[in-house]
C-alpha cells in the first residue's frame, strides 16, 4: 500500500509497440507533439519527456537529473512550492514523474476539459522554476531517504547497482539513476540550476498525449503556452564509449537481509539505436530463452535439471550504445550458485550452436505482436511506449513499424546474432548470498 | 507566459460528476447467480475476474498454505496437458490466466483476445476441474513456497509485514501468511488439495465481473456452460470467525541493523456498511490517503524532509477492519516521525479538518473517479469489488453523491470514533537511536 511520489525508474517494460495511430506535429521552437486518440473515457494522459537523464549528468554530480525532477514541484515565479500538485489534485488529476538514464518525464491523468490547464502549468515550469536554498536542502533529505528505501535497505537493488557499475567500464550508464550517496549529499543549488537551464527547453522535449483529444486541439493549446518559449542551444547527445572489454567480472554481495540466493549474469549487447536488426532479434530471442514460465532456461534449469526454482532472461532495447541482456536464476535449496554458474556456462555453449525451429519462432513472434492489442487497453501504456521510445532515439516510423519488423526476424537472424550475446569477456556475473546466522 | 492568469479561471470548481457513470449490466446466468458486465467494443479483448469466498483464512489447522498451494498448482498441468503444454498453449494464444488468493478470497484473472474466449474458458475449466497435481510439480511448488516463507524472516519489508500481521491478528486465522506455515507445507497431500477444491469452490460463494468485447448472451452462455457444475449439493460452509481483539497502545521494536527504519501503525477501522464509511474515507484521504497534500506528507516530508514516503489507509478484511499506515526514515528520526504521526492523528480527532481541506479532497475524489475506468482489467476489478461489497449496479451513479454529502461534522464524528490514542500500535523494524518505552519482539 506504499505509494511513491516522484521516482526513479530502471525501465518501463516495453512488451509492445503498437497499432496505435500517432498524430504528430513539431512547433517552430522545436517542441515535438504526439497525440494518440483514445475515446474510452473523457480523459487524457498528458506527458512531457525531456531528453535528459542520469547519463547526461556531469562527472561527480550523479543524481542531478532525479533531484531536479523533485524540484520541478517546488514552485515557479507564479506558483508556491507544492502548488502545481495541488492544482492538479483539486482538478481531479493524478500525476507523477520519473527519471531514467535517458529521459525525465512528467505526467498527469486528468479530465479532458483540464488539458489546457495542465499544459499551461507544464509550460510555466519548463523555464520558470524557482530554486530556493531552504527547499533545496529539505528535498535533498527526501531524496536521500528515497535512496535508503529503494537501494540501501534492499539487497537485490544493491547488487544491481554494483553489477551495473561493473558492466559499464566507461559509459555513464555505470552510475545509478538516483545517484551515489556521497555525490547527492554534495550537490548544490548552482549545479541543479545549471543543469535545468541547459536541458529544459522546448527543442529538447516531447509532449505525448493519449486520450480523448485530437492533434489540432493540442497544437492550438501548445502554441499558446509553449510556443512563446525560445529554444535553447542543445548539443547533440554524446557519451564516453565503452572500450574493448577483455575480462569477465564477478560481483558477490553477501547480505543478512535475505534468505534467497540469486544468480545474475549480465552481457553487454547493443541497443536498438546501435544495431537495429540485432536488437529486434534479441527481443525475440529473450522471449524464447527467457520467458519465466515457458522459456528454454526455465525448461532446462527448473524442469529438466531441477537445479532452480526460477530462471528467466530479459533484454532491454532502449538507450544509446550498449545495454544489458540479463539472466536471473534462483537456485533450489542446497544447490550452490557455483553449480548454477557451471551448468549455465555449458548450456549457453550449446545455445550458441543451436538450430532454432521455424514453427516455434512464428508462435513467439505472434505472442509479441499480439501484445500490441493489449497495450492499447489503458491510457498510460501508449503514452509510455511513445514517450520512452522517442526520447531514446526511435523515429515515429520505427515505433509504428515495430510489429512488422519483429515479424521479419528469421531463423537466419537468430543464428547470426545469438552467438554474439554470450561473450564472456563482456559479462558480469553477480551472486547474492545470504549470510547464515 | 502572459496567458498565465488563465489558471485562475480554471480553478473555478467544475464538477463533471455525471460523466462518471459506468453502464453496468447485471445478467442472470444460472439460477439466482448474476454477473456484472461493462460492454466495451473499442478493442477485441475481454477481461473477466472471478472470486470464490475461499481464501487462506479457511486453511485447516496443520495444513496452513493449502489455498495458496492450489492457486499456484492449477496451471501446472490439467486434463491431458502437462504443465509445460498447458502454459505454452496459453502463452502462444496470448491468454493470461492467473490464480491467486488473499486471506478471504480465491481469485481468477482472465484476460484474453476475444477470438480466444472459447479456448480460454476451456482451459479455465480444465484447471478448475481436472488439475493433475502431479507429484513432481507439487514438490517443486512446495519448495518455492518454503523458500518464500524463509524470506519473511530475513527481508526487512517481509519481516515488517509478518510481524504486523502477527500483532494485529494474534489468535485469528488472518495472523498466518497467505503462503501458510513452513512445517505444514509438506503435510498437505493431494487429497487435501482435491478436498479444498471440491468443498470450497462453489457457485454459491462465487462472484464474477467482466469488461470488454463480449455480449450479454455470449457471457451468459460461457458461464452457464462452465460454472453450472459448481452448484454443489453438499453444503460445507467454512466460516472465518470475527476478529474482536482490541488494539493496545504499544510500540513494538524488532531490532535489525538497517540503514533506515520501517515504521508501521494500526488502529481502529470501519466497516463498509457503516453509515460513516464515506466520512472515514474522505478523512483518510486528507490525513494520509494519497496525493501530495495529505497532512502526513505535508508535515513529515514536505516541511521536514524526514521521509520519502508516508501514508495511511483504511483496510478491510471480511472479518476485521482497521486504519493503518507507515513510513520509512533514518534511524535517528524514528521518534520524531512517530511523534508527528500521533500529533496529526490527534489534531484531526480533536479539531476535524478545515473547510478548504474538505473541499479540496472532494474535488479530487469526485473528479478523479472516472480515471479509474481506463482499462478493461481495472473496470472488471472495480465491478468485482463493488459486487463483493454487497452494493448494487447503481452504485456507480451514486458514489460521487456519497462523497459530496460528507460534512465537516461527519468527519469530526468519525475521527473522534476511530482515531483513538489508546487503541493504536506502532511497529518498528530497524535500529532507532532515540526511543524509550519499547516492547521488543
Amino acid at each position: 500500500m506504499k505509494f511513491f511520489l516522484f521516482f526513479i525508474i530502471i525501465f518501463f517494460s516495453k512488451f509492445a509497440f503498437a497499432e496505435f495511430k500517432p498524430q504528430h506535429h513539431i512547433l517552430e521552437n522545436g517542441l515535438e507533439i504526439v497525440v494518440l486518440e483514445n475515446n474510452r473515457i473523457p480523459a487524457v494522459a498528458h506527458s512531457i519527456w525531456y531528453k535528459v537523464g542520469s547519463a547526461d549528468e556531469p562527472n561527480g554530480k550523479s543524481g542531478i537529473a532525479h533531484f531536479l525532477e523533485h524540484l520541478m514541484f517546488k514552485g515557479t515565479d507564479k506558483l508556491k512550492p507544492g502548488e502545481f500538485s495541488q492544482i492538479v489534485s483539486i482538478n481531479g488529476g493524478k500525476e507523477n514523474a520519473f527519471t531514467s538514464k535517458n529521459y525525465t518525464g512528467y505526467f498527469q491523468l486528468i479530465h479532458k476539459s483540464k488539458l489546457e490547464l495542465i499544459m499551461s502549468l507544464e509550460a510555466d515550469r519548463m523555464k520558470n522554476i524557482k530554486l530556493i536554498e531552504k527547499e533545496f536542502e529539505n528535498e535533498k533529505k527526501v531524496v536521500l531517504e528515497e535512496r535508503y528505501s529503494r537501494v540501501d535497505n534492499n539487497p537485490s537493488a544493491l547488487l544491481s547497482e554494483q553489477i551495473n557499475a561493473a558492466l559499464y567500464m566507461n559509459h555513464p550508464y555505470k552510475k545509478p539513476i538516483i545517484g551515489w550517496e556521497h555525490e547527492i549529499k554534495n550537490l548544490n543549488l548552482g549545479d541543479v540550476t545549471k543543469f535545468y537551464k541547459k536541458y529544459y527547453a522546448p527543442n529538447n522535449a516531447i509532449i505525448v498525449i493519449c486520450g480523448d483529444v485530437n492533434l489540432d486541439e493540442v497544437v492550438k493549446i501548445a502554441k499558446k503556452y509553449f510556443g512563446v518559449i525560445k529554444p535553447s542551444k542543445i548539443d547533440k547527445r554524446s557519451w564516453t564509449l565503452e572500450p574493448t572489454q577483455h575480462a569477465p567480472r564477478k560481483i558477490t554481495l553477501t547480505s543478512k537481509d535475505t534468505a534467497i540466493p540469486v544468480f545474475k549474469r549480465h552481457y553487454l549487447v547493443p541497443t536498438y539505436t546501435k544495431s537495429k536488426k540485432e536488437s529486434l532479434t534479441l527481443e525475440v530471442f529473450s522471449e524464447i530463452l527467457g520467458n519465466p514460465s515457458t522459456g528454454m532456461l526455465f525448461e532446462e534449469f527448473v524442469k529438466n535439471k531441477k537445479l532452480a526454482t526460477s530462471a528467466s532472461a530479459y533484454y532491454y532495447p532502449d538507450g544509446f550504445g550498449d545495454t544489458s541482456f540479463t539472466i536471473s536464476i534462483i537456485p533450489k535449496k542446497n544447490i550452490s550458485l557455483e553449480e548454477i554458474e557451471s551448468h549455465l556456462n555449458k548450456y549457453l555453449n550449446k545455445i550458441k550452436k543451436k538450430t532454432f525451429n521455424k514453427n516455434e519462432l512464428q508462435k513467439v513472434k505472434k505472442r509479441i505482436v499480439n501484445n500490441t492489442i493489449f497495450a492499447q487497453d489503458s491510457l498510460y501504456m501508449g503514452m509510455r511506449i511513445f514517450g520512452s521510445s522517442l526520447s531514446t532515439g526511435y523515429s515515429l516510423k520505427e515505433i509504428t513499424n515495430w510489429p512488422k519488423d519483429i515479424d521479419l526476424i528469421s531463423i537466419a537472424d537468430l543464428q547470426t546474432f545469438v552467438p554474439n550475446i554470450f561473450n564472456k569477456n563482456k559479462s558480469v556475473t553477480g551472486y547474492l548470498l545470504p549470510i547464515e546466522k | 507566459m502572459k496567458n498565465f492568469f488563465f489558471i485562475l479561471l480554471f480553478l473555478i470548481f467544475n464538477n463533471f460528476n455525471n460523466l462518471n457513470a459506468l453502464d453496468v449490466k447485471e445478467i442472470n446466468y444460472y439460477k439466482d447467480k448474476n454477473v456484472w458486465l461493462v460492454n466495451d467494443n473499442s478493442l477485441p479483448i475481454v477481461a473477466i475476474k472471478f472470486a470464490f469466498k475461499a481464501g487462506s483464512g479457511i486453511d485447516l489447522k496443520g495444513k496452513k498454505g493449502t489455498a495458496n498451494l492450489i492457486s499456484s498448482l492449477l496451471d501446472e498441468g490439467a486434463g491431458d496437458y502437462s504443465a509445460r503444454e498447458f502454459k505454452k498453449i496459453l502463452a502462444d494464444n496470448s491468454i493470461t490466466l492467473n490464480f491467486s488468493v488473499s486471506h478471504d478470497n480465491f481469485y481468477i484473472d482472465l484476460y484474453t483476445l476475444k477470438k480466444n474466449l472459447g479456448l480460454s474458458f476451456q482451459f479455465l475449466d480444465l484447471a478448475l476441474t481436472k488439475p493433475t497435481f502431479k507429484l513432481e510439480e507439487v514438490n517443486r511448488i512446495k519448495s518455492n513456497v518454503k523458500l518464500a516463507l524463509e524470506q519473511s524472516y530475513k527481508d526487512p519489508d517481509e519481516i515488517s509485514a509478518r510481524l504486523f500481521r502477527e500483532i494485529l491478528f494474534e489468535g485469528h486465522p488472518y495472523e498466518y501468511d497467505i503462503l501458510g506455515v513452513s512445517e505444514d507445507i509438506d503435510k498437505i497431500n493431494k487429497e487435501d488439495l482435491e478436498n479444498f477444491l471440491e468443498n470450497n469452490l462453489r457457485i454459491d460463494n462465487l462472484y464474477i465481473a467482466a469488461s470488454g468485447d463480449i455480449s450479454e448472451s455470449e457471457l451468459k452462455k460461457y458461464l452457464k456452460k462452465y460454472f453450472k457444475k459448481f452448484d454443489k449439493k453438499k453444503k460445507i460452509i467454512s466460516n472465518i470467525p470475527e476478529h474482536k481483539k482490541k488494539i493496545e497502545p504499544k510500540i513494538f521494536l524488532h531490532k535489525k541493523y538497517l540503514r533506515q527504519s520501517n515504521i508501521l501503525f494500526a488502529g481502529k477501522g470501519i466497516s463498509r456498511d457503516d453509515p460513516y464509511f464515506y466520512p472515514a474515507y474522505v478523512m483518510n484521504y486528507i490525513l494520509g490517503g494519497g496525493g501530495f497534500f495529505s497532512k502526513l506528507t505535508t508535515e513529515i516530508r514536505e516541511k521536514k524532509g524526514l521521509v520519502y514516503s508516508v501514508y495511511s489507509y483504511l483496510y478491510r478484511y471480511d472479518k476485521y477492519n482497521f486504519f493503518s499506515g507507515g513510513a520509512e526514515t533514518s534511524n535517528k528520526n524514528v521518534d520524531k516521525v512517530i511523534k508527528i504521526i500521533k500529533e496529526e492523528l490527534m489534531k484531526v480527532k480533536k479539531k476535524g479538518v478545515t473547510e478548504e481541506e474538505l473541499k479540496n479532497a472532494k474535488n479530487y475524489l469526485i473528479n478523479s473517479y472516472v480515471l479509474r475506468f481506463d482499462s478493461n482489467r481495472k473496470v472488471a476489478s472495480i465491478l468485482l469489488n463493488t459486487q463483493m461489497d454487497g452494493l448494487n449496479t447503481d452504485f456507480f451513479e451514486k458514489r460521487n453523491d456519497y462523497i459530496n454529502s460528507v460534512s465537516l461534522e461527519d468527519i469530526k464524528k468519525i475521527a473522534n470514533r476511530i482515531l483513538d490514542e489508546n487503541q493504536i500500535f506502532f511497529l518498528i523494524i530497524g535500529n532507532p537511536s532515540d526511543l524509550k518505552n519499547i516492547n521488543k519482539i
